[in-house]
């Protein structure tokens, strides 16, 4: 570890990069939305309608809603981000059990939305 | 929702941010009940936004953690699968729960968190390991780390070695988590936790890895956040798909939260820690007794 990176060593810059992405971007777009709201865009609530409709929003809802709802959602599909990162670098690379983890995780998360949006 | 409210949200978003950062804690603790009893906001919205919020930080404080390699990635993923399972499962327990028993649940959490606080200030800690040579090479001190007996480099748990640069003493860290096994069900009740109340869960996760795992106390923090990073999403789209995450709210909230965590990192190094949580012990107190009394109903003068 002293010289050459290890594959681990690789995947953690590689972590490090996309929750930094993802950080940049959610707050960018809820910073963008509140703009938008403060200076009269549409920020209308959040009407009745089923829960799938929720989690993938329809359009109409107000511009800065739509954006701070896509800033949201940058925030809660990163974890996503960062287990696939984690799977598709360990997948063939030592430690191979952190791929496998990374794929029960990602498992995991993709159940939870499937479940929330049922 | 109106510019004064707005602000007001991201005020008060940003005061839970600065005490979280002070406190060692997420944020969520505070942030739920200035939620719902300076702005009156229904439980289930306050502990929504609350969650979403936690994400963000943690996501935001996990970028340096794995930046210096002060999280553990392997034993973070570990974990992180029975955290995010707890997680959804107290996503879906609290949405089906009324707001007075999840005000009072929440009321009876900070009662023990404060406790917390007051009986040991400067945090639940093992001893600090014996140093690792220095080399860089995760080799596992797990003797230093409490484990009584190093295992062998070809272990079982072999993957889950991992070391950091220690600045404050100047060398690098190894280690090996110990008895991940029994560790397993204690991060399913942190990820319940989170899910169920809003917060990030690392006042248990933290305390599980340093005292059951042996991880040292500055990787085990680090860790938490990552894993909080990785699984209380998982909690928070239940309630996103319930319609309690109400976009422009959460939007002001993480934004708060953000500026006042990163604010409060700056001033900690400035203030006691301890006397700091012995104080603020007192606050949570106050907070548990009023949402206790808004949970059943009864008055409270102040």
């Amino acid at each position: 570890m002293t010289g050459q990176m290890t594959d681990l060593d690789q995947t953690y810059r590689r972590l490090a990069r996309v929750l930094n992405w993802a950080v940049n971007l959610s707050l960018g777009l809820v910073l963008v939305a509140l703009a938008w709201s403060a200076a009269g865009g549409r920020a209308g609530a959040l009407p009745d309608v089923p829960a799938l409709g929720r989690v993938v929003p329809a359009l109409g809802r107000g511009e800065a809603w739509a954006i701070a709802y896509l800033g949201i959602l940058t925030v809660l599909v990163t974890p996503i981000a960062q287990s696939l990162v984690v799977w598709l670098s360990h997948r063939a690379a030592a430690p191979r059990r952190l791929g496998l983890v990374a794929l029960a995780l990602l498992a995991v998360q993709v159940l939870a939305i499937v479940a929330a949006a049922l | 929702m109106t510019l004064t409210f707005t602000i007001g949200v991201m005020a008060t978003a940003a005061l839970a941010g600065v005490f979280g950062s002070l406190l060692g804690l997420g944020g969520g603790i505070i942030l739920v009940p200035l939620f719902t009893l300076a702005l009156g906001l229904p439980v289930h919205t306050a502990v929504a936004v609350s969650l979403v919020a936690v994400v963000a930080n943690a996501a935001s404080a996990s970028v340096v953690n794995l930046r210096s390699s002060t999280a553990n990635l392997g034993l973070a993923f570990a974990l992180a699968v029975v955290t995010a399972i707890g997680s959804v499962s107290g996503g879906f327990l609290a949405t089906s729960l009324s707001g007075v028993w999840l005000t009072g649940l929440f009321g009876v959490t900070l009662v023990g968190v404060a406790l917390i606080m007051v009986i040991k200030p400067e945090g639940i800690r093992r001893p600090a390991p014996t140093l690792s040579p220095g080399n860089g090479d995760p080799t596992p001190p797990a003797a230093a780390a409490g484990a009584g007996d190093t295992p062998p480099a070809d272990s079982d748990q072999a993957w889950l070695d991992a070391g950091y640069y220690d600045l404050a003493v100047g060398e690098r860290v190894a280690y090996r988590p110990r008895e991940v096994r029994r560790g397993l069900f204690v991060s399913f009740v942190a990820g319940n936790l989170s899910g169920l109340l809003g917060i990030g869960g690392g006042i248990v996760q933290v305390p599980l890895m340093n005292l059951l795992l042996g991880v040292p106390m500055k990787a085990a923090t680090a860790t938490s956040s990552l894993i909080i990073s990785l699984t209380a999403a998982s909690g928070a789209f239940v309630y996103l798909a319930r319609g309690y995450a109400e976009p422009m709210l959460t939007a002001a909230t993480v934004t708060g939260i953000y500026i006042g965590a990163r604010g409060g990192a700056r001033l900690a190094h400035h203030l006691p820690g301890a006397v700091l949580k012995r104080i603020f012990s007192v606050v949570l107190f106050y907070m548990a007794v009023r949402m206790l009394a808004q949970a059943f109903n009864l008055p409270f003068p102040f």
